[in-house]
């Protein structure tokens, strides 16, 4: 089962209506997007929709754009193969039932879903005295998801924690001392499950964490929760990592457990806690901007580990950092995956994602155009110049204006250059230079922050006419 | 003797009665030859109808207009009353019931909500002119004894009869022109009375064209004037009369009203003086506008006193009632002004104005339905009145309904497009509705029409603050402050905009302002207080929000906030109270803590504190506690109450198979009573003693149960034993136990009843109730908790037992499918345990499954006492918690297996089944395993737990299926 298609309207960062189309095939999709983009939108809009088969708390409104008028909606189009029907389900604040089914509750529970956030939690880890406590970020963030297998009925580790912490507290305040059978007996089961499932992690996670080219395997000292009676407290929330490098355990961690190193590890963890549960119909795989912790060279491991463990999951892979994006480009086969840029648009109105998508933007100001959204239709207009100028720039290594930082470069810098190259072909015709320039107002804005004036639509047309023109002629 | 005049008579057929009674009070006049009366009953049938109406009107010399609000609402009614008004008919229109007759057309919308300024016209005395019937007008259902007022209606009609008899003869030497103009007057009056302006001032005119000196046609021709909005031409009129004759109260008192409507209230009082100084006992209305005046200028107490004396001179007066409500609900004195507007109402029933001020003090009280029943009552006697939709437009909307509010707003502007408040009101429910276009326009629309609007630009200014543009809103703001100096909102608003717009300093002096113009505003205060907080002056904002919390104790954000204060302070204890008041108060702290911080860690980075556990726990949310969560909850009938699902899955469950009590040959029981059990109940070492004393003891030493020793799945026998000494026991048989009990004689004789101090309370015949083989479990527990003796225990009452052999059931009493079941149709005690009851227990149904299904739950369970057996298992050592997920599982698979006897097409349907995939394995008997069982069973589950096994997957995705959802309570 895949996700062939994904439908966003007012979501986050989301006015309007998004299609993301990932073919029948249902591919995989690498994102690039800027900062505040609308990449990590998309993360939680997948996120969320799965989660809100199980979760009441998890309502549409949360995420409503502010923006948008009317009401929004996510709707994900599955297919168990690219010849079978194509169903499809939607989330929104009037429509709470549809995820509510056996397919997704199955990929809710199963799903992987990392983001940056989570990882950040390794850069306050306790390095007192040369010893790692990953307690919290294991309970709390990389195992939260994952089921103790004691708990009856089951409950994931966040949850059979948080229980323990529901028991305490009335202890705690009220002397409710016929509650310390209880709350011993949760711990026993959260104790032994958690000494469970780091055994089962183990060997996996050494596993992963060699694929990294860390040639070191990992150890989890946990000895259990106690309960203090006389303090009512919980002591010896501890999971100490271990590192054994080449079997020989490192005396100082800190010196190996650097910043870098622990991402990898928590990402190894995690990975391996999703393979060790069983596999769902829909198995969805997104990790969002999680490699910005690691060295490029430990970056490259993860498409092979990927590759490895996941590939039947569908994978969701974001990034800002475009160097990386155009690396796993080259990496990834193109009949597996989609790619996608998100950039950020801007009108005096709204910030409106771009979402640009096998160069498909002038399609994209069409439908605006229809719509009568003109600012959004400029928008596209304006990325599809940029984009095409660019590229000509790019493949005939045209000289263009240096900047420090290329992403200071303004359409102007490549539309200069071009100019003056076709002004003195003869067989370009000149009257689309003229013509280009004319619609200037609309469409070499620079990146920076402008505004539209008054946009009419005859010139916003015509505009889009010049922009495809100009494509075939440079073509 | 002349012939009889033509009488027609207008009614309105629910006015029938009154017809007829009418018809009957003529009879005398008819007979005597004066009249002939006619009306529509006599039409004969086959009579083109319409017809024969208008010959009757046309041929007719007096139309009699029975007046009610139905004849005023009836098309046909006024057509004839035209018609005969056109051929200068005399019309005598006769009072049946209150229905505002006299302002029906007159009545100026937009006075409505005013106080209604009385005209009085001119009673012309000498020639006793008849106006309206019965006499000054005092409907015929307000007179006492009813019979008066048809006496003072068939006088008039005589009189006026008399008068047109001799129409043509002088009756004395007045001049032709002042008689011709008196019956000009005359026919004005009546043209007024029933609305026909133009016509009655041309009546006026040609009277005092006829005679320049007629005071009375200068009097009303102004009333008339004033009426349609010609004030000026109104006040020549009024002069004049006044010119003409000095002393004529009447035309002071108009002129009054004149005045009054220009704000000259002194001019207007010196009139309404003079009005009263002229007919002291006669003129309420120059009290009533007097009142009015002294209202307007700010006089209440005098305005009081002269509405309470123009109710002293006519009781009746209800407008007089109601303006007085007005000045007490201005002066705040509620009950008073309730008080009479009811007495109004009930003088009037259709006094729409009395029901909208009504409803305006009950609108003011958020009492908004009985605000809406009032609007509605004044809205279907005048269904024209822009400002009734409007006010009820309003309730409406605070009531939440936006769509009636919306209708209600439409149809005011569309009764009245000038209305600037209606257009500010529409724009507030814009607001509400989020469409923000819509509600600025309306408030432009609003303040255009009145541009010393103070409200529609502070609405407009919210607006603009709500879509991001604050300097709108502050130039709003302001412009709306220098309108009204001193309008706190407005401060407090622009407040807010500065503070979006991130001038701090400036959003203080504001809630400043407005804190010092409004001081019981806790709003403001807690907006002050968060000002503070963000400037991290965070004792400044303690000290604000504390004050809010005074003024307004149920303000959960400020609660809230003021605990975020406390936490920065670390003051925990505070914090924690505060949380939980804020929590208590309905706000989702757990929302609001996310809101402002995402989550604990940023939180603790950013004000570099570590939050207390607890703390964490409050504002992170707990999950729900553990299970069973079902609160076992009856209805008044005993019947479990909860959601209809539940209630579904519950019968459902119900009717399959049969029940336990069937299915089992011997209904289950508790086991005996032994007290007291220090004595009866003794341990191995005792026992041994005993024995060796004399060994007869052995005979009568039972191996003993108490519940607490029964675990699931088996029993963990702590050595003690029973000295089953049972009724009739020859007790000199055992000289040992006979020594023993002898000790504790004195506590033995404690006991009441036949037996004997040396015995249970149990007889030979109870050895029965505990067979070799058998289920127990405990009296009250947590979780289903059966186990499987086979070692003949006898049990105490704090045990349940089952008579049975067939372990398997010890496995299906045990899954959380018959726990929840067992759970929602028992009683739990208050500790939330549950507790065994043969009456429930023995309803719990027994699904029809067949020997392979069984034996594979007795396998099972067979593997699970074993398992529970082990000290590995036991063990709290966490290198052993492997063994204890191996029974774990075990357990689970039952679990799944009895989910799927219970559920066989869900589970099939969903492919979440395992009996196939666990017959397909062949599980081995426990008594067959090799010696190492404990290996034999780990590696069965290493293998049965395989994240890829059919088992493995379709347990661990079982949850995810609605009714397994609903018993788990994950739903």
């Amino acid at each position: 089962m895949r996700i062939t298609k994904i439908e966003i309207k007012n979501f986050r960062a989301f006015p309007k209506t998004y299609q993301i189309n990932l073919t029948k095939t249902g591919k995989n999709l690498l994102i690039y997007g800027e900062n505040g983009s609308g990449k990590t939108s998309l993360y939680l809009a997948l996120k969320s929709f799965l989660e809100s088969s199980a979760d009441d708390s998890t309502a549409f409104n949360k995420y409503q754009n502010i923006f948008a008028p009317d009401d929004g909606y996510i709707k994900l189009h599955l297919r168990s193969d690219q010849n079978s029907k194509e169903d499809t389900y939607e989330w929104s604040r009037t429509v709470t039932e549809e995820t509510k089914t056996q397919l997704i509750l199955d990929a809710s529970k199963a799903k992987g879903f990392l983001d940056y956030k989570a990882l950040l939690h390794t850069h306050y880890l306790h390095y007192a005295n040369d010893i790692v406590n990953v307690f919290d970020l294991l309970v709390n963030t990389l195992l939260a998801n994952i089921t103790n297998d004691l708990t009856d009925p089951p409950r994931s580790f966040a949850e059979s924690w948080w229980d323990i912490l529901d028991v305490l507290f009335p202890i705690q305040t009220q002397d409710m001392s016929i509650l310390q059978d209880m709350l011993e007996e949760q711990l026993e089961i959260f104790n032994r499950g958690l000494a469970i499932k780091l055994a089962e992690l183990h060997p996996k996670t050494s596993e992963i964490l060699r694929k990294f080219g860390y040639d070191v395997t990992l150890d989890f000292d946990f000895q259990g929760v106690i309960y203090d009676e006389n303090e009512k407290t919980l002591n010896n929330r501890q999971i100490l990592l271990k590192v054994n490098f080449f079997n020989r355990e490192i005396p100082s961690y800190h010196r190996f457990l650097n910043e870098a190193k622990l991402s990898a590890i928590a990402i190894a963890i995690y990975l391996s806690s999703i393979l060790l549960q069983p596999e769902s119909d829909l198995k969805i795989l997104a990790l969002d901007d999680v490699l910005i912790g690691l060295d490029m060279s430990n970056r490259l491991p993860v498409l092979d580990i990927l590759e490895e463990y996941f590939s039947d999951y569908q994978i969701f892979l974001t990034t800002y950092d475009k160097t990386w994006y155009e690396i796993v480009k080259q990496r990834t086969e193109q009949k597996d995956w989609k790619y996608a840029e998100f950039y950020f648009g801007e009108t005096d109105e709204y910030e409106l994602p771009v979402y640009v998508e096998d160069k498909a933007y002038l399609e994209k100001a069409r439908e605006y155009l229809d719509a009568n959204d003109y600012k959004a239709s400029a928008v596209y207009v304006r990325t599809a110049f940029e984009a095409i100028i660019e590229k000509y720039c790019t493949n005939k290594r045209l000289p263009v204006r240096y900047h420090r930082n290329p992403r200071r470069l303004n359409s102007q810098d490549f539309w200069d250059p071009l100019k003056d190259e076709k002004k003195k072909d003869s067989a370009f015709d000149q009257t689309l230079i003229s013509e280009i320039e004319l619609y200037r107002s609309i469409i070499l804005n620079p990146l920076s922050h402008a505004t539209f004036a008054n946009i009419y639509r005859k010139e916003l047309e015509d505009a889009i006419e010049a922009v495809e023109r100009l494509e075939a002629a440079l073509a | 003797m002349s012939k009889p005049l033509k009488v027609f008579i207008t009614y309105a057929h629910k006015d029938m009665e009154a017809k007829n009674k009418l018809l009957t009070c003529l009879k005398p006049m008819e007979r005597e030859g004066l009249i002939d009366p006619w009306h529509d009953n006599e039409i004969v049938p086959g009579d083109k109808w319409r017809d024969v109406i208008f010959n009757n009107v046309a041929e007719s010399d007096i139309l009699l207009y029975l007046t009610s609000v139905y004849s005023l609402a009836s098309d046909n009614c006024n057509r004839e009353l035209a018609q005969a008004l056109t051929a200068e008919k005399r019309v005598i229109p006769i009072i049946l019931e209150h229905c505002d007759w006299k302002r029906h057309k007159l009545e100026n919308p937009q006075s409505l909500s005013a106080e209604g300024l009385h005209f009085s016209e001119s009673e012309s005395q000498l020639l006793g002119d008849i106006q309206a019937l019965p006499a000054g007008g005092q409907p015929l259902n307000e007179w006492h004894p009813r019979s008066k007022g048809w006496e003072s209606v068939v006088n008039g009609i005589r009189k006026t009869v008399q008068e047109m008899q001799f129409e043509n003869v002088p009756l004395s030497n007045t001049p032709e022109e002042e008689r011709l103009a008196e019956s000009e007057c005359r026919h004005g009056n009546t043209l007024m009375m029933l609305g026909q302006l133009d016509m009655a001032i041309a009546a006026y005119s040609e009277a005092i064209n006829l005679d320049p000196d007629n005071t009375n046609a200068y009097n009303n021709r102004g009333t008339v004037y004033s009426v349609i909005g010609e004030s000026d031409l109104a006040l020549k009129d009024y002069t004049k009369a006044i010119e003409l004759k000095s002393d004529y109260a009447e035309a002071y008192n108009n002129r009054g009203v004149y005045y009054c409507n220009k704000n000259e209230f002194d001019k207007a009082i010196a009139d309404y003086n003079t009005a009263i100084e002229l007919n002291p006992a006669g003129l309420a209305e120059a009290y009533n506008n007097r009142g009015v005046t002294y209202s307007n200028k700010g006089g209440y107490d005098r305005a009081i006193e002269d509405y309470t004396k123009a109710i002293e001179l006519n009781p009746n007066y209800f407008t007089a009632y109601n303006n007085r409500g007005n000045v007490y609900e201005r002066k705040k004195q509620i009950g008073k002004a309730i008080d009479d507007y009811n007495a109004a109402i009930e003088l009037n029933p259709n006094y729409a104005v009395a029901y909208n001020n009504r409803g305006n003090v009950y609108n003011s009280k958020s009492k908004i339905n009985a605000a809406i029943d009032d609007y509605s009552t004044a809205i279907q006697l005048e269904q024209n009145f822009a400002e009734l939709y409007n006010n009820r437009g309003t309730a409406y909307r605070r009531k939440g309904d936006l769509t009636k509010a919306f209708k209600d707003y439409n149809t005011a502007i569309q009764l009245k497009d000038d209305f600037p408040e209606a257009y500010n009101n529409r724009g507030n429910a814009y607001k509400e509705k989020r469409e923000y276009d819509s509600a600025i326009s309306d408030y432009n629309k609003a303040v255009e029409l009145k541009p010393n609007f103070a409200e529609g630009y502070n609405n407009r200014g919210v607006t603009h603050g709500i879509i991001g543009n604050f300097d709108g809103a502050i130039d709003d703001f302001t412009k709306a402050i220098s309108l009204s100096q001193s309008f706190a909102e407005a401060y407090y608003n622009r407040g807010n905009a500065y503070l979006l717009k991130g001038e701090i300093d400036q959003a203080i002096i504001n809630y400043d302002m407005s804190i010092k113009l409004d001081p019981g505003d806790a709003t403001s205060y807690f907006s002050r207080g968060r000002v503070y907080h963000q400037k991290s002056e965070v004792e400044l904002a303690i000290q604000n929000y504390n004050i809010a919390i005074e003024l307004n104790p149920e303000l959960a954000q400020a609660f809230y906030n003021r605990a975020e204060a406390f936490l920065h302070l670390r003051k925990w204890e505070e914090a924690k109270v505060d949380l939980t008041a804020a929590e208590k108060l309905g706000l989702d702290i757990v929302a609001a803590f996310r809101n402002n911080y995402r989550n604990v860690p940023t939180f603790e980075r950013r004000n570099q504190v570590q939050l207390p556990e607890d703390i964490v726990r409050l504002i992170r949310g707990g999950f729900r506690s553990r299970y069973p969560m079902m609160k076992n909850v009856l209805d008044a009938e005993g019947k479990p109450f909860g959601s209809t699902e539940v209630l579904s899955l519950l019968e459902s469950l119900s009717s399959i198979g049969r029940p336990l009590g069937n299915y089992v040959e011997v209904s289950p029981y508790f086991g005996i009573k032994t007290t007291p059990t220090e004595v009866f109940v003794i341990d191995s070492a005792t026992r041994d003693e005993l024995i060796a004393a004399h060994p007869t003891s052995v005979n009568i030493l039972r191996p003993f149960l108490h519940g607490r020793d029964i675990k699931r799945w088996h029993v963990q026998q702590q050595e003690q034993w029973l000295i089953f000494t049972h009724y009739g026991i020859e007790i000199d048989d055992y000289p040992a136990i006979l020594k023993y009990l002898e000790k504790h004689r004195e506590i033995l004789e404690k006991k009441k009843g036949r037996h004997e101090w040396y015995e249970l309370q149990v007889s030979l015949g109870d050895e029965n109730r505990f067979p070799q083989s058998k289920l127990v479990c405990p009296s009250a527990y947590d979780h289903h908790t059966f186990a499987v003796d086979t070692e003949g225990f006898y049990c105490g009452h704090t045990c349940y037992i089952i008579p049975t052999q067939e372990t398997w059931l010890c496995g299906l009493l045990n899954t959380r499918i018959v726990e929840w079941f067992y759970s929602q149709i028992s009683k739990q005690l208050g500790s939330g345990e549950l507790q065994a009851h043969s009456g429930y227990i023995k309803q719990i149904p027994i699904p029809n499954i067949n020997v392979t299904q069984k034996n594979l739950i007795r396998k099972l369970v067979d593997y699970l006492i074993y398992l529970q057996k082990q000290p590995t298992t036991n063990s709290k050592d966490l290198t052993h918690a492997r063994d204890f997920a191996v029974l774990k599982y075990f357990e689970w698979i039952i679990n799944g297996l009895v989910y799927e006897f219970y559920m066989s097409d869900v589970l099939q349907s969903a492919d979440r089944d395992i009996f196939k995939h666990l017959e397909v394995e062949h599980l081995p008997e426990l008594d067959e395993m090799p010696e190492d069982k404990m290996s034999v069973l780990r590696s069965l589950y290493q293998h049965l737990h395989h994240r890829e096994h059919p088992v493995r997957v379709n347990l661990f995705f079982q949850d995810s299926l609605r009714p397994i959802r609903i018993i788990e309570d994950k739903w």
